[in-house]
């Protein structure tokens, strides 16, 4: 399988999953800003609440990635490697099914009613004010299809940059599971660890842990 | 008058207490001598990174003399007053290190003047679709869907107060408790990102989210006024005119990708975060809360702040390796036990020399750096050292004796004060164009003045030439002082050597070791 060596082909791989992570990051706050839909009285489907709540526990899981990036741990990064690829795939998903969302609401309505928000705001008086900058007011708007293919392009460039960002931390992950330096010598060191004294939560982090650790092994080496 | 000079005094105690004697890393230049500055520019080899630096700006200039509407004697003498203050060292080290904040500005001032017929068109539709595809819901809509006076307020604070104060604010801070030269860093990314924003935001125009709520999805034209948004409910609260004609007015009224107010904000929260890392919560939580701002006051998409916060981090990130030197209480400098670990502030008069982030040299995946008590160190490979014989542990302590304090500065709080001029050529640092004194990366510990930083400029210069030299060193960490970190210059590569025969060779300096005994060898 090809792993890529570098960032772009000139920075060290962890300058490029540092920053890949820290974008990711920014992108998982629409967990939070949606979930607080709560307290605006905004209703959210069910489709809407997965991707905010895995957007919120995915934000957990990059940023504790990203704090550790110059000493990262190689059961932490298989689980975050594990993560980020199961947000790749289902990312793939809830773009497909906001994009048929947001197609069959806007354009759909659009194209059975040319003009449904023309009118502006009765209350407004700002619109009143137009001054006339240039001798064409028409030609200044973007047309449909320049609208179209910006959605379209800002979308690409977000998937092909979340791709290129999973390849990164894929490449990452292998070359610390051939380091010397990242061995982990007792995979099954619960006993060393007391679980049974530990919480439920951290029980289950422990295993989850342990179970992508083993994932990834079992697929680089 | 007795107690500000008190008050005065008491200041300077506090910020000039760490100083180390006759240090000048931490002072400003206070030359008005013109020739110092096209002496250092003479002597200036510029690097290719440099060459694409100025191209860029000096062409955004052009662009703005041409297209800029001022008459043409006005420019001129604006540009002349520009080159002066950039001619004289003790303004130079200001305004030349904001270069990039005043192109940004040149262009945001110009960019309101563009001919209409040259400007791209505006997008009304996109940003909104783009965010209910990437994000699931118009989550401005979601936000700004109820109102009322608290959160007005609340929201108000952040993007109309905080804001425009923020930026100064956040500069006056860092020079203080920043190491030098941080400032130069900040100035360098505050520019950049707001000169890329301001690019982007003419090339793609978008409609912000108050259009939507005053005119729906009809076509936008650059005659239409701007809007206050939600601040207009701020200018009812307080019954005066504070945003409504301002905006009305503004320069740029469909510039909403990106989010440059998310972008100043992300910006200063990374750069106190990297001063402060144990206050990065609370930067977090003013990032959270000015996005929140903007998008309940119907200023901005979600997608354009996350458009400005990738901008300023991705620019964060190549400043941070490129141009930011290492905060005194960086963890691969100080044990994370140590006082000055545990300190949250540090004045810019504590440093004694200046250590820059080398990428390289902090690549987890390298064979040289290792996790060591909680910080980072440079190590090929460690070996526990706790198998010597008495010895041989006899013999390093004997050599740490008669070579360890050579060159070890008065001051000893500073970790950096044991660094060996071997160990700063890997390191790469940020000369400015008028800045001879740090060109290469040597130390400036112990610069004294001009004639000698320009024989120093030739000494680093040649020393950068060389060829990596292997490094062997002894880091010993007692948890209370930095100053256990020591280094040993070897010219020997061979790993299998004995540690006498490698002691035998070392040219650098050894610290005592009151922990576990480590070697670092190449």
């Amino acid at each position: 399988m090809f792993y890529l060596q570098s960032f772009l082909g000139i920075y060290p791989l962890y300058v490029g999953v540092e920053l890949g992570l820290g974008v990711t990051i920014i992108n998982k706050f629409s967990g939070l800003y949606g979930i607080l839909a709560l307290f605006t009285g905004h209703s959210l489907s069910f489709v809407q609440w997965s991707f905010y709540l895995f957007s919120f526990f995915a934000l957990i899981v990059y940023s504790q990635g990203l704090y550790t990036i110059h000493t990262p741990k190689l059961k932490y990064f298989s689980l975050l490697l594990c993560v980020y690829t199961l947000d790749t795939l289902t990312n793939f998903f809830y773009i497909l099914w906001f994009g048929v969302e947001w197609y069959t609401s806007n354009i759909a309505a659009a194209n059975s009613n040319p003009s449904p928000n023309s009118s502006p705001d009765p209350n407004l008086n700002v619109a009143e004010k137009i001054t006339k900058r240039g001798a064409s007011l028409q030609s200044q708007s973007a047309s449909l299809s320049y609208e179209f293919i910006f959605t379209a392009t800002m979308t690409l460039i977000a998937l092909v940059a979340r791709l290129y960002i999973n390849l990164m931390i894929i490449a990452f992950v292998q070359k610390m599971m051939h380091h010397s330096k990242y061995i982990v010598e007792d995979e099954n060191d619960d006993v060393d660890l007391n679980l049974k004294n530990h919480n439920i939560c951290f029980k289950m982090w422990f295993k989850l842990e342990k179970f992508c650790y083993r994932l990834c092994k079992f697929f680089f080496e | 008058m007795n107690i500000i000079k008190k008050k005065m005094n008491a200041v300077k105690q506090y910020f000039l207490k760490d100083r180390v004697n006759n240090c000048k890393v931490g002072g400003l230049e206070t030359s008005l001598n013109p020739m110092q500055n096209l002496k250092a520019l003479q002597n200036h080899t510029f690097t290719t990174k440099e060459i694409i630096h100025y191209s860029f700006l000096s062409s955004v200039w052009i662009f703005v003399f041409f297209l800029n509407p001022a008459p043409l004697l006005g420019k001129l003498l604006f540009y002349i007053m520009l080159c002066t203050l950039f001619i004289i060292p003790l303004t130079s080290q200001f305004f030349f290190s904001a270069l990039p904040i005043l192109t940004w500005l040149g262009l945001y001032f110009t960019s309101a003047t563009f001919n209409n017929s040259y400007r791209r068109p505006i997008s009304v539709k996109a940003l909104p679709a783009v965010e209910t595809i990437l994000y699931g819901d118009n989550l401005s809509d979601i936000l700004a869907n109820s109102t009322n006076h608290f959160f007005d307020i609340l929201a108000w604070i952040p993007y109309g107060l905080f804001h425009f104060g923020a930026p100064f604010v956040v500069a006056i801070i860092l020079f203080l408790f920043g190491p030098p030269r941080l400032l130069r860093g900040y100035a360098f990314a505050f520019g950049y990102m707001n000169l890329i924003g301001v690019i982007i935001q003419s090339l793609f125009p978008s409609a912000s989210p108050w259009y939507k709520n005053l005119y729906g999805i009809q076509p936008a034209n650059y005659g239409m006024k701007g809007s206050p948004g939600g601040l207009r409910r701020i200018d009812e609260i307080l019954g005066i005119d504070l945003y409504s004609t301002a905006f009305a007015n503004s320069a740029v009224i469909f510039g909403a990708l990106p989010s440059l107010h998310s972008g100043c904000a992300t910006m200063e929260a990374l750069f106190f975060s990297y001063v402060f890392p144990k206050l990065r919560p609370v930067f977090i939580f003013y990032v959270c809360w000015l996005w929140w701002s903007t998008m309940y006051l119907t200023h901005h998409y979600f997608v354009d702040l996350v458009a400005g916060a990738t901008l300023s981090f991705t620019i964060f990130q190549y400043t941070k390796y490129h141009h930011l030197p290492k905060i005194i209480n960086d963890p691969s400098l100080v044990n994370s036990a140590s006082n000055i670990a545990k300190k949250i502030f540090h004045s810019r008069w504590a440093y004694s020399d200046l250590k820059y982030n080398n990428m390289y040299e902090l690549d987890p995946l390298s064979r040289g750096s290792t996790i060591l008590n909680g910080g980072i160190s440079n190590d090929l490979e460690i070996q526990d050292l706790s198998g010597l014989t008495p010895n041989e542990i006899i013999e390093m302590n004997n050599f740490n004796n008669t070579t360890g304090g050579k060159n070890v500065a008065s001051n000893t709080n500073s970790p950096f004060r044991v660094q060996t001029p071997m160990t700063q050529t890997s390191s790469s640092t940020v000369p400015s164009l008028f800045d001879a004194a740090s060109i290469g990366s040597r130390s400036r510990s112990s610069e004294t003045s001009y004639e000698d930083d320009v024989e120093r400029e030739a000494m680093s210069n040649s020393t950068t030439l060389m060829p990596s030299v292997p490094v062997i060193s002894m880091s010993g960490h007692s948890g209370t002082t930095a100053g256990n970190a020591s280094t040993l210059s070897n010219s020997n590569s061979n790993s299998k050597t004995s540690i006498s025969n490698l002691i035998g060779n070392f040219t650098g300096v050894a610290g005592n070791n009151n922990g576990k005994l480590f070697l670092k060898k190449d």
